[in-house]
């Protein structure tokens, strides 16, 4: 027997439709850029990008938020949350490290946008991975194509495919 | 003056340090630690005008700081900068002794906003 939560459930849409508003916040405060700018939305992820992820949990609902980009993108991420220069390379790790930090930054956003009336979620830790992410038979995943101010991005939304919950009787 | 910046992530460091400066506190004497333990030693050897902290590091974490810090009757002035920045996570910062939590992502003019009556 299943119980109706008293909060409702979040769609994957709306998740992710939180991303992209957390995305436009830290463009514009973060990294010095105008905007985000949504190009598209789509349900498979692009092979070959890298970047970081992170965990927003709660207690019905488990997300994986993820920023990705080209490397050269990530590099111009990175280079844009330090206010560095296009002409100064970054170290991998500082690449990565910076990169995550936006995943955080992001996750703060999210989990503010989503949690009037949804209990409080908890944010994880930020990995950065070059590589492609898949989703399992279980999980769905949402995506956005969005231009960070002139980097080409992704931004995803990756969680357990919604269960449908019934009142008791 | 000087300001103690508590992140574990460098990029932050130098994020809240830029920050600082472009609010106006760039006269201050910056220093860093990379995590909670690190800026317990530093504050215990030399206690800065103020101290910039993230919520979630290794090794000790911005809350379990400020409780030691309270513990052993210090009143340098703290506040968290963080991304965590619920109704509840303010009241157990609040309750600890912390005088603000600044959010990420922040601006200058949110730093200026903030730190200037605890600085003055």
């Amino acid at each position: 027997m299943t119980t109706e939560l008293p909060w409702r459930v979040l769609s994957t849409d709306e998740c992710l439709d939180a991303l992209v508003r957390a995305a436009g916040e830290v463009c514009a405060r973060a990294l010095g850029f105008g905007g985000a700018l949504l190009k598209r939305k789509r349900s498979e992820i692009h092979e070959g990008l890298c970047g970081a992820y992170i965990a927003l949990v709660s207690d019905d609902v488990a997300l994986a938020l993820g920023v990705t980009s080209s490397r050269e993108g990530c590099l111009n991420l990175a280079q844009a949350l330090l206010g560095m220069e296009h002409d100064k390379r970054l170290s991998p790790g500082d690449v990565a490290d910076a990169v995550g930090e936006i995943a955080n930054i992001l996750a703060g956003s999210v989990k503010r946008l989503l949690s009037n009336g949804h209990p409080s979620f908890k944010i994880g830790l930020p990995i950065f991975i070059d590589g492609t992410l898949y989703p399992s038979e279980n999980q769905e995943a949402a995506v956005a194509e969005v231009d960070l101010g002139p980097v080409s991005s992704e931004l995803l939304v990756v969680r357990h495919k919604p269960v449908r919950r019934e009142r008791r009787p | 003056m000087s300001i103690l910046i508590v992140d574990d992530s460098k990029a932050m460091r130098i994020i809240v340090a830029r920050t600082l400066r472009q609010a106006g506190f760039g006269n201050h004497a910056l220093q860093e630690a990379t995590n909670g333990a690190e800026a317990l030693a530093a504050i215990k050897g030399s206690p800065p005008d103020l101290v910039l902290c993230d919520w979630n590091m290794p090794e000790m974490n911005g809350i379990e700081l400020l409780e030691k810090l309270r513990s052993a009757h210090s009143k340098v002035k703290f506040g968290f900068v963080t991304s965590e920045a619920s109704p509840e996570m303010k009241e157990k910062a609040e309750a600890a002794g912390a005088l603000f939590v600044i959010t990420k992502p922040f601006t200058a003019e949110m730093f200026q906003q903030t730190l200037t009556p605890v600085l003055s």
